[in-house]
């Protein structure tokens, strides 16, 4: 995954307070990866180990050391550093960017920009935004619903009462996040967001009433803009021939852009109130993270018993 | 697997009444239907879905269903593009 600078700017120039200097035509250059480079150590001619496709990044201490240079030899390191097909270049701070960058961006085609932030945060902050972007993603055709803190996907075949069960979760005072489509994006390697797709933001289907708005019936607070997913129930017609987990000894797991996901298969029959199985799940779910299962603590009462009456 | 690649040809494109009205022909099918537009992909039984497309009138359009009864499925969907969902323009 890349992003180009263009895209960079057009998503992120206002809370980055970027302002384009020079090298307006090199807009299209690509960001490959999600990390800045300080470059004090290219400045100062040391360029073993330079990571030129990263965003080169001037702050205070950079800058500081460029005025202390003599003219020639400013030009001759600037010109070094541009030669080296760097994606962009940012003057923190507000600090001015010197005659003798504007002249290399202009020659070598590299965008140059000032922002008024200080470095820490602008590196912080672009990091974030080129971590996010570059994340795999996915598309999944389900409905994520944030109930008791805990992001809970329901996925199942159109028809089977997903968004019937979200209403039903969002009445209880659960939030809904996405209906319908729900975007993913790997933030780690557990990690997995969704969200909705931005046309679709507070709507919900039914079938037989149409879609509604749940942000203008339920109020703001019934919503939710993301939510880290952490469990997957999976919605199915319940199946005479099947046997379902009776216990729950058995665990099963989702994967969804390799991240292993728990989940549950819960059969729906017409009258069976999934909404609160759902909230059911997601306690349960809870306890287990807080190190409490009551299938070991039965267990442990079964064996009490049995040893009393050995 | 079949495949329809096909252009909107209505006035509005697929806009909610459109969007409803195949909904109304692809949930009488028991095969799966995708529809894809440029990198996006839709599932073809949601309304929801669909809207998000945004297609508008001249957008090609690729449909994929996969099923038994797949053949008919793209023929009924092709029957209602070509007639412009039935508004005429």
């Amino acid at each position: 995954m890349s992003v180009s600078v263009r895209e960079l700017l057009k998503d992120k120039s206002k809370e980055l307070e970027l302002e384009l200097l020079a090298g307006e035509a090199g807009l299209e250059r690509k960001l490959t990866v999600a990390d800045v480079n300080r470059c004090g150590l290219a400045l100062s001619g040391y360029f073993d180990y330079f990571v030129s496709e990263r965003i080169q990044v001037l702050g205070n201490a950079e800058v500081r050391y460029l005025k202390n240079l003599g003219a020639k030899e400013k030009e001759a390191v600037l010109e070094k550093l541009f030669s080296r097909n760097i994606p962009m270049l940012v003057v923190c701070r507000g600090l001015p960017a010197t005659r003798e960058i504007i002249k290399a961006a202009k020659r070598h085609k590299v965008p140059v920009f000032k922002t008024r932030m200080s470095t820490t945060k602008f590196i912080g902050e672009i990091i974030n935004y080129l971590e996010e972007t570059m994340a795999p993603k996915a598309r999944v055709h389900g409905v994520l619903v944030d109930v008791y803190g805990v992001g809970v996907l329901l996925m199942g075949k159109s028809g089977v009462g997903k968004s019937e069960c979200a209403l039903d979760l969002v009445k209880r005072g659960h939030r809904l996040v996405a209906d319908d489509l729900v975007e993913l994006i790997k933030a780690s390697d557990k990690h997995l967001f969704g969200f909705p797709q931005p046309l679709l933001r507070f709507y919900l289907e039914v079938r037989g009433l149409g879609i509604v708005n749940i942000k203008e019936l339920f109020g703001v607070g019934a919503t939710r803009d993301r939510k880290r997913v952490e469990l997957v129930v999976k919605m199915e017609e319940w199946d005479e021939k099947k046997s379902y987990e009776r216990v729950g000894l058995i665990e099963q797991f989702h994967e969804i852009l390799e991240v292993k996901l728990p989940a549950l298969t819960i059969p729906v029959k017409p009258g069976r109130n999934i909404a609160i199985i759902v909230e059911v799940a997601a306690m349960q779910g809870r306890l287990k993270k807080m190190g409490y299962s009551s299938l070991d603590e039965l267990e442990k009462n079964i064996q009490i018993k049995m040893d009393k009456e050995k | 697997m079949a495949e329809l690649e096909i252009e909107i040809k209505n006035k509005l494109g697929l806009h909610l009444r459109a969007a409803a009205t195949l909904v109304k022909i692809t949930t009488q099918f028991k095969c799966e239907i995708f529809i894809k537009k440029d990198e996006d992909e839709v599932n073809g039984k949601s309304i929801m879905g669909i809207m998000t497309l945004a297609a508008a009138q001249g957008t090609k359009l690729i449909f994929k269903a996969t099923g038994a009864d797949e053949k008919e499925a793209l023929e009924k969907i092709r029957e209602i593009v070509e007639n412009k969902f039935g508004e005429g323009q």
